[in-house]
């Protein structure tokens, strides 16, 4: 599937490059190129993860660095001829992770859910956590992000949070970690509006649950892994979609992410697993 | 760009917004589909 979505990207590359068609053709097969990549490369890290969360929160965390630097590299006048470059050179790497797979898999070592809930009902809990960060990592409060360093500084806090989630589920247990990211968030998203150090210590922690959202739809979906994956950005495209619509003034924002966080930490304390002491 | 994903004031850019629910309502669709058959198997 790696392969698919490299091809898809050289694709709409030379649409873009080469031809006088509709800029959102290419746009289109890029984004389903993308998507490819991103569902291979999931599917990839987390069946070779044996049951631990830091490889596919690592994985994850990526895409905060490649968001941050595509909206940089856009500002620029970079001679699109440059990026050929990088969309060969991740060749090699599908190959060897696909290479990679067929020698060990094990999904079936997720286990992090109660198994006496009702899988639907699981997953349903996991795309609305999912669904809650995507309109608080837009909705958020952040008066202080002004310029390109701040800009940067948060999306890389964003993706060091994403890792450590899966970092400290792996050292703490994933109960724990899922409850303590939820509700410390809180204080520091409300008050971090003009303070950039407090706001990035609330961003941190609410993307902590990115992993652990992602372990919890596994645990159910343990044969299609990629699945998992995609409900996990689905609940993000479904959770951004409000901030285009619906414009609420601050108290309200504050309101939202309060009463959102409670919900998503009594809803992750009821679906996981008690940790092992 | 900054046209299509501004879409604070919908006026004038209707086309996208339904766009924009009829997809977020067939990805809904389709998951639920994948996801019962997962479940099944």
């Amino acid at each position: 599937m790696g392969i698919i979505g490299v091809i898809l990207l050289l694709i709409s590359y030379l649409i873009y490059g080469l031809t006088n068609i509709s800029v959102y053709v290419s746009l289109i097969i890029l984004c389903l190129g993308n998507a490819f990549l991103h569902v291979a490369g999931a599917e990839n890290t987390l069946k070779v993860s044996d049951g631990k969360l830091s490889p596919a929160a690592i994985f994850v965390s990526g895409g905060s660095f490649g968001v941050v630097s595509g909206r940089l590299l856009a500002r620029t006048s970079i001679n699109p001829l440059l990026l050929i470059v990088p969309i060969l050179t991740m060749i090699p790497f599908v190959f060897l992770a696909d290479t990679y797979i067929t020698k060990t898999s094990n999904t079936e070592k997720f286990n992090f859910v109660k198994t006496n809930i009702n899988k639907e009902f699981i997953i349903l809990v996991g795309v609305l956590v999912v669904i809650i960060r995507g309109y608080m990592g837009y909705g958020i409060p952040t008066s202080w992000n002004k310029t390109t360093v701040q800009l940067i500084i948060f999306f890389c806090t964003m993706g060091l949070g994403k890792a450590l989630g899966g970092i400290l589920s792996d050292l703490i247990g994933i109960r724990k970690t899922a409850i303590m990211s939820t509700l410390l968030a809180i204080p520091f998203l409300c008050f971090g509006d003009n303070i950039m150090i407090v706001s990035l210590i609330g961003v941190m922690f609410f993307s902590m649950t990115m992993a652990i959202t992602l372990g919890i739809l596994v645990s159910v979906l343990k044969k299609s892994p990629g699945l998992a994956f995609g409900l996990t950005t689905i609940g993000l495209f479904l959770g951004t979609a409000p901030i285009f619509f619906i414009k609420l003034s601050y108290i309200g924002n504050i309101i939202i992410i309060i009463t959102m966080s409670i919900l998503c930490a009594i809803a992750l304390g009821y679906v996981l697993k008690e940790d092992k002491k | 760009m900054k046209y299509i994903f501004n879409l604070n004031y919908i006026k004038g850019n209707e086309l996208l917004f339904w766009i924009y629910v009829i997809s977020m309502i067939l990805i809904i669709i389709l998951s639920i589909i994948f996801v019962k058959k997962e479940l099944k198997k």
